[in-house]
């Protein structure tokens, strides 16, 4: 039995997007970042079995992940699905999303053709993806499916003259990444390239696998810089935090990263806040005579252990 | 032969592989064979090609092979490309000729039941052309000495469904 989706409920969501009501730069930049950044992590993740030496979100590599997080959807959450992806569902309500998304658009030209159709395959991804795992928090669209819910529609090309199609301001490739062209009938056309974060990104994670697994082995940021050869440094804290964020990497007190092995916990920075802020709620807790444990199902008791240490 | 040009095809190649990225599936399995993909620069590439509007003439050939196609294929984001991609698959095949899918039950552009109703939407509209649908089960092995990619190349996918569409036409 599949988790209740309501079709009606999803109509209604769909019918109540304002499709091209505006066109805001801050609205799909970051969201866009982060779909990429979880697309990049599974890549570094898995990336024992491939041979890659560099690595830029071109766009056979972006497509390339799509299709292998899709039909590798299980490997990607690290667990067995228990429903397989509800096909016929997401079909209906792809269905509905296409009408709603042309009958907004008030036009049949082909100029659109591309935004449509990549937003409704981001849109169907988004959907097989929740279908099967319903209670994940990693769907890799989740963020761009953000993006279809404020409005936008959009698509990804590494093809110069595809760009300055849409893009007349658009000079020239400044790196081997592909640009977003989001669209809007009644806003035009705005591009974003995406820049090298996720080179540097990537770079960083190569070494540090080499050189910098487990607590003892952590590296400084400028010992890491020294030894990779990335040309564009501007990026480096966002390729960082992305890591960090993947939970790829981590970062002791000294603000040396590693990649973390699982006797490490306790040397990360965010279990120790995190062992803090439980130490906290748990005393506010006992003062107002609240049990977390039972309130929250919360074995509050297991980590005991290290808020003793 | 990048550019497809009828006075240099080599009739005697009766086989054509679409979207063949990096692979040679249709070399090794079905020779000799034309592989074609959308993007030229791919060394193992004859001829660049998009699925959708390839350069051959009517009834060119008698085997079509498609490797685990990725946003192409079975599966509609535009209403009724599927319909024009089987259209164009006809159009540049021979009456008995085969159109031969390699792909994995999960790859939402040649799942099985997806390209089954796309089959059936052809038979109930088309007049002179028919289509049957056999699917079978493969494994890693079924195909020795062939590897198949996702679409950068860079990771192993593993087919699991081979399904073959038989085109008559009156």
């Amino acid at each position: 039995m599949y988790p209740n989706h309501n079709i009606n409920h999803l109509e209604a969501e769909i019918a109540s997007i304002p499709f091209f009501s505006r066109m805001e730069r801050s609205d799909y930049n970051k969201l866009f970042d982060n779909h990429l950044s979880i697309f990049l992590s599974f890549l570094l993740d898995y990336q024992k079995d491939t041979h890659r030496e560099d690595f830029y979100f071109s766009y056979n590599n972006y497509v390339g992940l799509e299709q292998f997080i899709i039909e590798e959807i299980d490997t990607f959450e690290k667990k067995q699905a228990i429903f397989e992806p509800n096909w016929d569902f997401v079909e209906e309500l792809k269905n509905i999303f296409r009408a709603k998304l042309i009958d907004s658009l008030e036009s049949n030209d082909d100029f659109y053709r591309p935004f449509l159709k990549f937003t409704i395959n981001t849109f169907e991804n988004y959907w097989l993806y929740q279908t099967s795992h319903p209670e994940s928090r990693n769907n890799p669209w989740a963020d761009v499916y953000k993006m279809i819910q404020k409005g936008y529609m959009f698509f990804v090309t590494n093809d110069e003259k595809t760009i300055k199609k849409y893009a007349t301001h658009f000079k020239e490739f400044k790196n081997k990444n592909i640009v977003l062209l989001v669209a809007s009938p009644h806003h035009g056309v705005k591009y974003k390239t995406i820049d090298d974060s996720f080179h540097i990104q990537f770079h960083i994670f190569k070494f540090l696998e080499k050189n910098g697994v487990g607590k003892t082995n952590a590296k400084s940021i400028s010992d890491i810089l020294k030894n990779i050869s990335i040309t564009e440094s501007s990026y480096i804290t966002k390729a960082i935090n992305y890591l960090k964020k993947s939970n790829l990497i981590e970062i002791n007190t000294e603000n040396e990263l590693f990649i973390p092995k699982d006797e490490d916990i306790l040397e990360m920075k965010d279990f120790q806040r995190l062992i803090k802020r439980i130490n906290f709620y748990q005393q506010k807790a006992k003062e107002l005579s609240i049990t977390l444990e039972n309130k929250y199902h919360f074995e509050a008791k297991n980590l005991t252990h290290f808020q003793n240490l | 032969m990048k550019e497809y040009n009828e006075a240099n095809d080599d009739i005697s190649i009766r086989n054509l592989e679409l979207a063949a990225g990096n692979g040679d599936f249709g070399k090794t399995h079905f020779p000799p064979c034309y592989a074609t993909d959308i993007d030229g620069t791919k060394e193992s590439i004859d001829i660049q090609c998009d699925a959708l509007n390839t350069p051959f003439p009517d009834n060119r050939f008698d085997n079509i092979i498609i490797c685990n196609p990725w946003y192409f294929g079975f599966n509609d984001e535009i209403e009724g490309e599927s319909q024009d991609f089987i259209k164009e698959m006809v159009r540049i095949i021979t009456d008995g000729g085969r159109i031969i899918v390699i792909g994995n039950s999960s790859n939402k552009y040649c799942k099985p039941q997806k390209v089954t109703e796309q089959i059936a939407i052809f038979n109930a509209t088309s007049v002179n052309e028919k289509l049957d649908i056999d699917i079978e089960d493969i494994t890693a092995t079924s195909y020795p000495n062939s590897t198949f990619y996702v679409t950068d190349g860079s990771r192993r996918t593993y087919p699991n469904k081979k399904i073959t569409i038989y085109v008559s036409k009156s």
